[in-house]
């Protein structure tokens, strides 16, 4: 197909470049240097989600990938092969990224087992890296009072470990790699513990409010929950799982960052809990515990419009959490 | 036809659509060793040939006598429809590798006095691409869309011969714009998009004749961008869907 310039819409979370790997003794420049004359020049971060390798440029802010994308295309067409990691590829493709919730995770080696508290020590590392790429939108983040971001560390019972991150909105990925980026395959220390960071970011999940509005109804919804989840009741916290409590904090989530026409209006729950099995768990932050309820319940929707959009809102809980705190650990959720 | 555009009266783009019967491959033109990946899509040279192959098989007996008064205008018209292909919804490439006899044309120079063809054998390796869903074709702009409409009828393989495709009468559609473009906005894969160049003549690209086709001036070798994502892809397939 023949290139055609077009205007760039905004919205963009991110470009990805495919690579293929090639062995032609062709001129190569090193990928660093495959957009020169960007500004700011991006730095370039390896995506893992097992799909051929991919790698994005990143800025520190979205609104540059419009001109970006055009220098990419630019670019294509150059009979040039690049350098990554010491092989040789070409570029194979560019993926334009619009997707605003997703979750993204990186390898953590810690010197020593992380302390239970390490909540918020994962939620502060994850702000000092977007305020490295912009100091306001870290500022204007911690003003507000749904956040945007959840963050937790995921355990394998291999024993490796992930920082996971889920995003809600399209311009944080951008800033949050681009933070990010200079401590890939690096140190960093988080609780007071060393811990090395993996070279590549695995791209986990991404989907747009759009796509979650279609997914088939299910009138039956089981939720796993991975860290303790509560929620703020009259001044007091709740640890059970009441269907209103859990569907209308992702409602409230989900109309806090999802576009004004897809916005879900008020509910009268009437969801019932058809099964559970939880356990209340206590999560150590450093202002003291918290208590949370972990495990796995299922609900059931009579009605079929409260079906509908409670399947939506469950399946936004892998991006958003449920609850309270879930940018510092609790809360992650997935429709099981 | 479209209500609001008339072939033949002015210049419009025709839109055909094709269903993938059999594994398409073609071998990428800047392949330069037997081990060659495939196009994913048929490329404007192939359509173009596959075009003029049609062409000549309907006409070509009964023109003999002004053969050269007749064949190159007929060429010049093909040669300059600018070309745009839609994929189909989903593309699975197989890499395959086998073992083969194939004509060794390097013995076959050396020794101009053998009464048999060198045959040699060997490893070959080749990419097969299966298209699920319809393969779309639009070119233009031209004055003679109908008459194209009826080649692109008789067109019944594309790129390597075997590679059936099935024309869809009931997908054709004339327009006063082409009926797709390709953006960058979406994203897209690369393929090398080569196509006749301006200044081609029959006899150049005639493979039976002694003149010889050059790359950059006969088949000029472009960047297609495909709106494709590649899915997943191993060591022995990709899979990719069209944004």
């Amino acid at each position: 197909m023949e290139r055609v310039e077009g205007k760039v819409a905004s919205g963009l979370a991110g470009v990805n470049v495919v690579l293929r790997f090639t062995d032609a003794s062709v001129p190569s420049v090193p990928l660093q240097q495959w957009l020169s004359g960007v500004e700011p020049e991006p730095v370039w971060v390896s995506l893992q989600d097992g799909g051929g390798v991919r790698v994005m440029p990143v800025l520190p802010r979205a609104t540059g990938y419009g001109a970006l994308l055009q220098q990419v295309q630019a670019q294509v067409g150059l009979e040039t092969a690049v350098s990554w990691l010491g092989r040789l590829y070409t570029v194979a493709g560019v993926e334009v990224d619009r997707c605003p919730l997703r979750v993204i995770q990186v390898p953590v080696e810690s010197e020593a087992s992380l302390p239970p508290t390490v909540g918020r020590a994962l939620h502060g590392q994850c702000f000092r890296w977007l305020a490295a790429a912009d100091p306001d939108l870290a500022v204007g983040l911690h003003g507000q009072e749904s956040m945007p971001l959840t963050v937790t560390l995921i355990r394998a019972k291999s024993g490796e470990q992930w920082l996971r991150v889920g995003l809600l909105r399209s311009d944080l990925l951008a800033p949050l790699l681009w933070g990010m980026s200079g401590d890939l395959g690096g140190m960093i220390t988080l609780a007071g513990v060393n811990c090395r960071l993996g070279r590549f970011v695995q791209l986990v999940e991404a989907r747009r409010f759009e796509e979650l509005m279609a997914v088939p109804v299910q009138r039956e919804l089981q939720l796993r929950l991975f860290t303790p989840t509560s929620f703020k009741l009259d001044g007091y916290v709740q640890p059970f799982l009441l269907p209103e409590l859990v569907f209308e904090n992702l409602r409230r989530r989900w109309n806090g960052v999802a576009p004004a026409e897809l916005a879900i209006g008020p509910v009268v729950w009437e969801g019932l809990t058809a099964a559970f099995e939880l356990k209340t768990r206590a999560l150590r932050m450093e202002g003291g515990s918290e208590i949370g309820a972990s495990g796995w319940v299922r609900y059931c929707f009579p009605d079929e419009e409260q079906a509908r959009l409670a399947t939506i809102l469950a399946h936004f809980a892998f991006f958003a959490g449920v609850g309270r705190k879930t940018a510092m650990g609790m809360g992650q959720a997935r429709l099981m | 036809m479209s209500p609001r555009v008339k072939a033949g009266a002015t210049m419009v783009w025709l839109t055909v659509g094709y269903q993938p019967v059999s594994l398409f491959s073609l071998k990428r033109s800047d392949a330069t060793s037997m081990a060659g990946r495939s196009n994913l899509v048929p490329t404007p040279y192939a359509i173009k040939m596959a075009l003029l192959r049609v062409l000549l098989e309907r006409e070509g007996y009964g023109r003999r006598d002004r053969w050269e008064a007749w064949l190159r205008p007929q060429f010049e018209w093909i040669r300059g429809l600018t070309v745009y292909v839609l994929p189909p919804e989903r593309l699975v490439v197989n890499r395959n590798g086998y073992t083969l006899r194939y004509y060794d044309q390097v013995l076959d120079k050396q020794d101009k006095g053998r009464k048999t063809l060198p045959m040699q054998s060997g490893f070959v390796f080749r990419e097969w691409v299966f298209l699920e869903g319809n393969l779309q074709i639009c070119v233009g702009p031209s004055d003679r869309a109908e008459v194209l409409a009826g080649l692109f009828a008789e067109i019944n393989y594309f790129g390597k011969r075997g590679c059936f495709f099935q024309f869809l009468p009931e997908a054709i559609r004339y327009t006063a714009e082409p009926s797709f473009v390709m953006g960058g906005e979406a994203g897209f894969m690369v393929q090398p998009w080569d196509d006749l160049g301006p200044s081609a003549t029959f006899g150049r690209i005639n493979p039976f004749s002694g003149e010889k086709a050059q790359v950059g001036r006969d088949r000029v070798i472009g960047t297609g961008l495909l709106p494709l994502r590649l899915r997943s892809t191993g060591a022995k397939y990709d899979v990719y869907e069209r944004y």
